[in-house]
């Protein structure tokens, strides 16, 4: 395909000609590209085992190509004709296939069933229809192959991710236009050459990562309309050529002006992310606003060990780190003598959001009844050396880790370790709950009129952790917020003592002055 | 003295209209509405206690080493003890309190102090118009509920109190009677709505008092919840009463900016038309007095002026007045006011329907605008600030019901622990305000019908709007899980992380 060609087809991928049916007439059509992605092979390469097929997502996220590309697969395999949409069945087949599915788990039926859903409608009817349904399928099942595909992070992987941009962006580089008033400085030859080089296709990732990490999901489409448009800006070659022949340069069609603003959606989000509204160092001669943003965009793409620092996220490159700090072996740090300097930052974070003005490290565990402010405050001093971990966001009790994912949160947890139960208690940290801790751990505070959902994440932790402990409530220090000559914090302790010569035990409160 | 008799002469006074609405004022803050309805449970407490620093070093309970620190650990003591033995939090809320009593949380039976009953024990003879209703059942879980719990910092506190009577005292069930004498003002089809809400209550309390979701909890959170169903179920009544249909139109969240226009309009014209059901049962309550003493088929008043008196049926005008309001005198009207408002003729007999009396009368004397209507009327306002459902809480004119995140966070436990389940679709819980409290937030046939009163101009838009906003309020809680663009589902705050999405 020439470089030409290329471009009028790339062109149609972008995000202002997209539709749902043009996308996926145009990747049905589109026989030059074909990526196997690894759920598809992780199908094809298990369908011994499996029963159930259930892949959930956005529209756009390949369900519909990943079941064009094994349909003969599962028609080998015995699997019953499969259901394609199942938002758009009416109520009563929902419930039909819903019952079926628990047949099959059960092991009351001989059927394969695969089903495509928006995970959304698929919950809201498991739970209409069989309530328990949820938490088996959820279980780890061997025959039972659930991909969510809301969860997958495309540019998790980096050979995943170059072979979808190879295989989206080959072309000849040959442009048949001999006369095009760009030959010789074709912004698109510039374009598909940077991004297919190791650090253009770096400098995607991270920007395709930096969107998962936050929080975002990037579907297989936005994927390749964000490829498409990098190269071509949503103009084809005619629409290019008039442009330049009405005297307008090139240059803010070049590749790392994606972080231009722009109305779409997606592109707004990476705009937002643009290294040069940043401060930062810059390479060259600077004399103008626009050299700035040119030498920090271009820079950008070109330091590929740093392109986390460089984006403007808060608190990214810390985020970033710690996932990876939790993505090695074994997968989880005791947080009391782990001296990663993000946790230690993220604990003082905690320790200051239920308490402006502490600066130690130590974590306690707080409960203030929510019907009094934090002026009088309690804290549970049997706690101040519990046993709490930071994990692995998928490390569960008894149960080895998948070691090939890298999640965007991770937990604090609290092990449970009794005769009954083993198992772990953990705060769910997101970059949001992140980032409002580290803003805490700098003394940003926030004044609301209520706790805020970070607040109340917390403290239901501890109050979860409570619930766990036996005798912690005979040990309390009572805080005040207001310092004052007048009064002190203090602390209470149950003291149980038995009579030597009776051997009656009496209990009471002794009272201290706490510093 | 001289106020206590002025009180009194108020209290009667207050008599005929508060029996015929089965309130007369607000019980402020919750926590003397909830302590006043476990009084009827329970008995109250014997003796004035006052629990100090002091008190407890004297009985042996406290002790100190640091003798050097004793004062400052005696202040900040009693500070601390004023805020978690409630007795701030009830003062705070209501400085018209008594200060020669002492009121607590009832952390042990004999913590429990009533106050005046302004309600009337509306809760407890809504539950008690159920004849099938078990008092003594409740009674123990009520007991079970309120004083079993030794977590958290109760744990310390019953060390503390330990010595008292933690035993608590039942009382006996009021005599079937007294409930119905309470609630002959109902018409059948009034009577039938309130047997439900009763029946509700109960249902509602019985969840709240035995399920785990919040028997797990400490004294100070049980009592809090306890405090909420109550004071919901003042406001339920209060929308009961005012007629079969009429719902409450509320905001996603109090203070959201998209729920401007339209929807802030509709919301103020909703509760407006709850409030006025007050001067509609003042109205009422006046014409069924009036018809008392009306004799004879035509159910007419004949008034006549004639040489400075003005005479209703024979009677003086003032005589008269005073059994229509039951009060022991009637305020006195100036002779040309009353020919004026009557259109009466000097000498000349009159005939007046019953209706037509009282709506002159009512004009005549604003009591629309009197202090009794306002006593009233204030029941539905303070009752919903208390909980966090009515907004603004200044004191401004046009309200309206809006969720707060607490109360929002109420309702889901509330509904999971009655469904029995850990988490839901939150369509399912939307439906379900609306279907057992009238709650309406979302578009839906059903909600249409309960604001058809108040003809809301409202678009799918602006209800999408609204419930977008609750969405918010509810996952500012932590008590929602997206599962995709359109499906939520709602958990408690602690179980969130346990919800494992495909």
């Amino acid at each position: 395909m020439t470089l030409n060609e290329k471009v009028s087809l790339l062109v149609r991928y972008c995000a202002q000609h997209q539709s749902h049916g043009f996308m996926m007439d145009e990747r049905n059509t589109d026989e030059s590209f074909h990526v196997s992605l690894p759920e598809e092979e992780r199908i094809r390469s298990s369908i011994d085992t499996i029963r159930v097929i259930l892949l959930t997502g956005e529209a756009g996220d390949g369900k519909s190509r990943i079941l064009r590309n094994i349909g003969p697969l599962l028609a080998d395999h015995d699997f019953s004709p499969p259901c394609g949409d199942f938002s758009a069945l009416p109520e009563e087949r929902k419930k039909e296939l819903i019952f079926r599915l628990r047949k099959v788990l059960d092991g009351n039926s001989d059927e394969k069933l695969m089903i495509l859903a928006n995970v959304g409608v698929f919950t809201q009817t498991a739970i209409r229809y069989d309530i328990h349904l949820m938490e088996e399928l959820t279980d780890g099942r061997e025959d039972v192959f659930i991909c969510n595909f809301e969860k997958r992070n495309l540019a998790e992987d980096k050979d995943v991710f170059r072979k979808i941009v190879n295989s989206f962006l080959a072309c000849d580089r040959f442009c048949a236009r001999g006369d095009c008033i760009c030959s010789g400085n074709c912004a698109y030859g510039k374009n598909i050459e940077k991004l297919l080089s190791d650090s253009g296709t770096e400098g995607l990732r991270a920007i395709c990562n930096a969107v998962y990490l936050t929080g975002g999901h990037l579907t297989f489409r936005e994927l390749l309309s964000l490829l498409a448009y990098a190269v071509t800006f949503g103009q084809d070659c005619g629409e290019r050529a008039r442009y330049i022949a009405e005297g307008h340069d090139t240059e803010p069609f070049l590749y790392y002006n994606i972080f231009e603003k722009s109305s779409d959606v997606l592109l707004r989000k990476i705009a937002d992310m643009d290294p040069a509204l940043k401060r930062g160092p810059c390479k060259g001669i600077v004399k103008t606003n626009r050299d700035y943003i040119r030498c920090r965009r271009m820079a950008y793409f070109e330091e590929q060990n740093e392109q986390y620092e460089m984006l403007r996220v808060d608190y990214l490159p810390e985020f970033h780190g710690v996932l990876e700090y939790m993505n090695q072996r074994p997968y989880h740090y005791d947080a009391s003598r782990d001296k990663n300097e993000i946790l230690q930052m993220l604990k003082r974070g905690i320790n200051k959001m239920s308490s402006q003005g502490r600066s130690d490290t130590g974590l306690v565990v707080m409960d203030t009844p929510p019907i009094f402010d934090g002026r009088i405050r309690m804290e549970f001093l049997g706690l101040t050396d519990v046993a709490l971990i930071w994990n692995r966001y998928d490390l569960r009790a008894g149960r080895a880790s998948d070691g090939s994912r890298l999640w965007n949160r991770f937990c604090l947890s609290y092990m449970v370790n009794t005769k009954e139960k083993k198992e772990l208690i953990s705060l769910v940290i997101d970059y949001r709950l992140f980032r409002y801790l580290m803003l805490c751990s700098q003394d940003y505070f926030m004044n609301r009129n209520a706790l805020s959902t970070e607040e109340n994440a917390v403290n239901t932790f501890y109050r979860k952790i409570l619930q766990q402990r036996e005798q912690i409530y005979s040990s309390i220090a009572i805080r005040f917020e207001e310092k004052s000559e007048e009064i002190c914090d203090f602390s209470l302790q149950v003291h149980e003592e038995e009579d030597f010569f009776s051997g009656e035990t009496s209990r009471s409160i002794r009272i201290r002055k706490e510093d | 003295m001289a106020s206590q008799t002025a009180g009194g002469t108020q209290q009667k006074r207050n008599e005929g209209i508060a029996a015929y609405v089965g309130i007369s004022a607000p019980e402020t803050p919750r926590y003397l509405l909830t302590n006043n309805f476990l009084a009827d449970y329970f008995e109250t407490s014997r003796e004035e206690e006052v629990y100090d620093f002091d008190t407890f070093l004297e009985r042996g309970v406290l002790y100190t080493e640091d003798e050097a620190n004793r004062e400052l650990l005696k202040a900040s003591f009693d500070l601390f003890l004023k805020r978690y033995l409630g007795e701030e939090a009830i003062r705070e809320e209501n400085r018209k309190l008594t200060e020669n009593k002492h009121f607590y949380f009832p952390l042990i039976p004999e913590m429990l102090t009533d106050s005046t009953a302004n309600l009337r024990h509306v809760l407890y003879r809504l539950q008690m118009l159920d004849q099938k209703f078990d008092y003594d059942a409740m009674q123990k879980k009520l007991d079970h509920y309120m004083f079993a719990d030794v977590s958290g910092l109760n744990y310390i506190l019953k060390i503390l109190f330990q010595g008292k009577e933690h035993r608590t005292r039942y009382k006996s069930a009021e005599k079937w009677e007294t409930t119905e004498e309470y609630w002959s003002m109902l018409d059948k089809a009034e009577r039938g709505r309130m047997l439900r809400l009763g029946q509700r209550l109960s249902g509602d309390l019985d969840t709240l008092l035995t399920h785990p979701y919040f028997l797990q909890l400490d004294f100070y959170r049980r009592y809090h919840y306890l405090s909420m169903l109550l004071t919901s179920y003042v406001i339920q009544y209060i929308v009961v009463r005012k007629d079969g249909t009429t719902g409450i139109l509320c905001k996603g969240n109090p203070l959201d900016s998209r729920l401007g226009g339209m929807l802030h309009r509709a919301c103020c014209n909703n509760y407006d038309n709850i409030r006025n059901l007050f001067p509609s049962l003042l109205q009422d309550c006046y014409e069924q007095m009036t018809r008392k003493l009306v004799t004879g088929e035509e159910k007419q008043l004949h008034i006549v002026g004639k040489d400075g008196n003005v005479k209703v049926n024979g009677k003086p005008f003032q005589d008269f007045t005073a059994d229509v309001t039951g009060r022991k005198v009637s305020n006195h009207i100036a002779y040309d006011k009353l020919i004026q408002a009557f259109e009466l003729e000097e000498g000349k007999e009159k005939t007046v329907s019953v209706e037509n009396f009282v709506l002159r009368y009512i004009d005549l004397t604003k009591t629309r605008r009197g202090s009794t209507l306002t006593k009233l009327s204030s029941t539905l306002t303070t009752s919903g600030k208390q909980i966090g459902m009515i907004y603004p809480r200044s004191n401004v004119r046009q309200k309206y019901f809006a969720m707060s995140e607490n109360l929002a966070e109420f309702y889901v436990r509330l509904y999971l622990a009655r469904q029995g389940r850990q988490y839901d679709y939150l369509e399912h819980f939307l439906a379900d305000l609306q279907e057992r409290y009238r709650i309406v937030i979302a578009k839906s046939p059903e909600g249409d019908k309960r604001l058809k009163a108040v003809k809301p101009r409202l678009s799918a838009q602006d209800f999408a709007r609204n419930q977008a906003a609750f969405i918010d309020t509810l996952n500012s809680v932590n008590c929602l899980i997206k599962l995709s663009d359109s499906g939520y589902v709602v958990t408690l705050p602690e179980m969130k992380g346990d919800f494992r999405l495909i």
